[in-house]
């Protein structure tokens, strides 16, 4: 297929498009990934919500 | 062909405001240490920016300037052949998709980043002599 005389500016301009979106998945996958190590490591040293330590109290009659 | 890489036209220059108004946005977001007085900040100027966006829809009818006036969302139908409406069309879903999607993964990133921050502020208050 000849993309005429236009060809190097053509395959730039989706060159550039696929890099930019590849770095855009990229980035958003390594923030997670981060994130996520972040949170392991501080509940693996005991830090926890204030939510996460309210133990459900038994309802009356059913304990 | 238009001939040119950049022109004052009326289209391309409400585009570029746009696109500082994105980066202010940004910006005005980071700028406070409290990130709800960031928040606020930042959701003003986006209602302020707003008014951008029909200007930049009608700019093509209000100014008679080099970008051609609409083709694609027009009364009498799109003014463009099929060859390459069908792409165009296409390609704008499929981007959309795409953006819809990395906007809820980023979402999801914000929400545990906000979790981290919130457990870090609790560990600082736990710590001895806090």
């Amino acid at each position: 297929m000849s993309l005429g005389p236009h060809a190097a500016y053509i395959i730039a301009a989706y060159g550039i498009a696929f890099a930019v979106i590849a770095a855009l998945i990229a980035w958003v996958v390594a923030d997670y990934r981060r994130q996520r190590r972040i949170l392991a490591d501080l509940e693996r040293r005991g830090v926890a919500r204030r939510s996460a330590n309210i133990r459900p109290t038994p309802i009356e009659g059913t304990a | 062909m238009w001939g040119t890489f950049w022109v004052w036209d009326a289209r391309l220059t409400s585009v570029l405001i746009l696109l500082f108004l994105y980066l202010g946005y940004i910006a005005l977001h980071d700028a406070f240490d409290d990130p709800a007085r960031g928040a606020r900040a930042a959701s003003i100027l986006c209602l302020v920016g707003s008014v951008n966006l029909p200007i930049i829809k009608f700019s093509v009818d209000w100014w008679n300037t080099l970008h051609q006036g609409s083709s694609v969302v027009r009364l009498d139908g799109p003014a463009i052949h099929p060859s390459i409406l069908m792409p165009l069309l296409t390609m704008a879903v499929a981007f959309t998709l795409l953006l819809v999607t990395l906007h809820l993964a980023a979402m999801r990133n914000e929400v545990l980043r906000r979790r981290v921050r919130s457990l870090r502020l609790l560990q600082a208050q736990a710590a001895p002599g806090a």
